[in-house]
């Protein structure tokens, strides 16, 4: 598919009626989700098996974990905005959201 | 709750067991973690352990959390200094179907409080409310269950992964005085907590890669929180780069955006380092109960920095940061608190080691 074809694509969708949240979400949301789907579409390619080991550096774990990781996990609980799949509990307490 | 705990780890266990043997690749690891302020500190200490064998794949993990604060009131109350401990749990097992499909289903608990800002709003009702006989102590823990349905559509360069959560927290409630019985009253107490997640991981070359995840996560009485994250690596001979951003809204208000800057350096076979910053700002919780223990809008800052030595099957690490919080002026309605938002200078530090064999 071709990046043209996949522009078309995304120009149908984003004026159907239906999704109404799509329309609602803010401008940098939807840069957000549009464009690495774009890049993505448009390059999807295999990885020879000689660049395989360099993808196993940590640099390349996004949700590396332990020795692998980069940050501490505990800001978590300063910045509570940030997105973390592992976090499904709500915990804290009935006034926090 | 301890009796579930163990049920889950023993019927997790035997039921591998009992069709295994344990020849396939295993994995250890220990992480130590410490964020901590001149009046708080939370400390994280956790085991984990994953087992390969054929098609299957066991990960145990148990963990503690510890918390120590120095309790300040504002207004009035008296300083305490308090001290509280949370036992983790987390189970998960994978099955590969073939080269392209695998499946997770997890378990997940904690007994205890999950982070410290609830220890401090808690112990600001028993103060409040701690004289009346109405008045009885939270006990605060967790549950939650998850599947993952992973499809590596480009083995070794692209994967999707759908994930489905479902979590139930019984939390520190809120209290507030009922005004026709003249009693205090607990505000809700259990949260049901639905969420969903879709993650995408895309090789382009050999040197650049990049994800993204788009999630939803719905609260009892609250409106779908939407999050989105999407990250960029490369790697150019010894150095490697990372960015990420996202962004998170609710409704009616509440958004914040947030994104890391990290810089690595292989100097040594053997040894790599790194450095980053990270932004991050929210526009303040929006109010869920009858009190307002709300944290006001907060800009934070992290520089932190760390070392990582691989040899063979062992990789120890160990990290370094100093992050700073800068809390908006706290409203009329939530002076109380305001000892517990308000701005602060953290460390961070964190240890870990993986063992492959």
């Amino acid at each position: 598919m071709s990046v043209s074809e996949v522009c078309q694509v995304v120009r149908s969708f984003d004026s159907c009626e239906g999704i109404k949240e799509w329309h609602r979400a803010p401008r940098v949301m939807r840069v957000m989700i549009l464009l690495p789907i774009l890049v993505v579409l448009s390059a999807c390619q295999r990885v020879g098996i000689s660049h395989q080991k360099t993808l196993r550096r940590s640099i390349f774990q996004f949700d590396g974990i332990g020795a692998y990781a980069y940050e501490c996990g505990l800001t978590g609980q300063l910045e509570t905005g940030r997105s973390s799949s592992s976090r499904v509990t709500a915990g804290g307490c009935a006034s926090c959201r | 709750m301890k009796t579930l705990y163990a049920i889950f780890f023993s019927m997790g266990l035997s039921a591998v067991a009992a069709e295994l043997t344990f020849t396939g690749p295993q994995e250890a690891e220990v992480t130590v973690e410490t964020l901590s302020s001149d009046d708080i500190v939370a400390r994280s200490y956790s085991l984990r352990y994953a087992l390969t064998e054929g098609a299957w794949k066991m990960d145990v993990g148990v963990g503690i959390n510890e918390f120590d604060l120095d309790y300040s009131p504002v207004l009035f109350g008296t300083d305490e200094t308090l001290s509280e401990k949370t036992q983790l749990l987390n189970f998960g097992l994978t099955r590969r179907w073939n080269s392209e499909w695998s499946g997770t289903v997890r378990f997940s608990a904690y007994d205890g409080y999950s982070d410290y800002r609830s220890i401090w709003i808690a112990e600001f009702y028993r103060q409040f409310f701690g004289a009346f006989p109405d008045y009885y102590d939270p006990e605060p823990q967790g549950q939650s269950f998850g599947m993952t349905a992973k499809w590596d559509y480009l083995p070794g360069s692209g994967s999707v992964a759908l994930s489905v959560d479902y979590g139930r927290d019984e939390i520190a409630p809120g209290w507030s005085f009922n005004s026709a019985t003249g009693r205090p009253e607990p505000g809700r107490e259990i949260l049901d907590t639905i969420s969903g997640s879709l993650r995408l991981e895309q090789a382009l070359n050999g040197w650049l890669k990049t994800e993204l995840e788009v999630n939803v996560r719905q609260i009892t009485n609250r409106d779908p929180r939407y999050g989105i994250r999407h990250s960029w690596a490369a790697v150019a001979g010894p150095l490697g780069f990372r960015l990420t951003g996202g962004y998170t809204q609710e409704a009616p208000s509440f958004d914040a955006v947030y994104g890391t800057a990290l810089v690595e350096w292989r100097f040594l076979p053997e040894w790599t380092c790194h450095i980053g910053y990270r932004v991050y700002q929210d526009s303040g919780e929006i109010q869920a109960s009858g009190f307002n223990a709300l944290a006001p809008p907060v800009d934070s800052r992290e520089l932190f920095a760390g070392l990582q030595w691989e040899r063979g099957s062992l990789t120890l690490s160990a990290g370094v940061g100093m992050l700073r919080t800068d809390y908006e002026p706290l409203s009329e309605d939530n002076e109380f608190f305001g000892n517990l938002y308000r701005d602060r200078e953290w460390m961070t530090f964190r240890i870990a080691a993986a063992l492959r064999f």
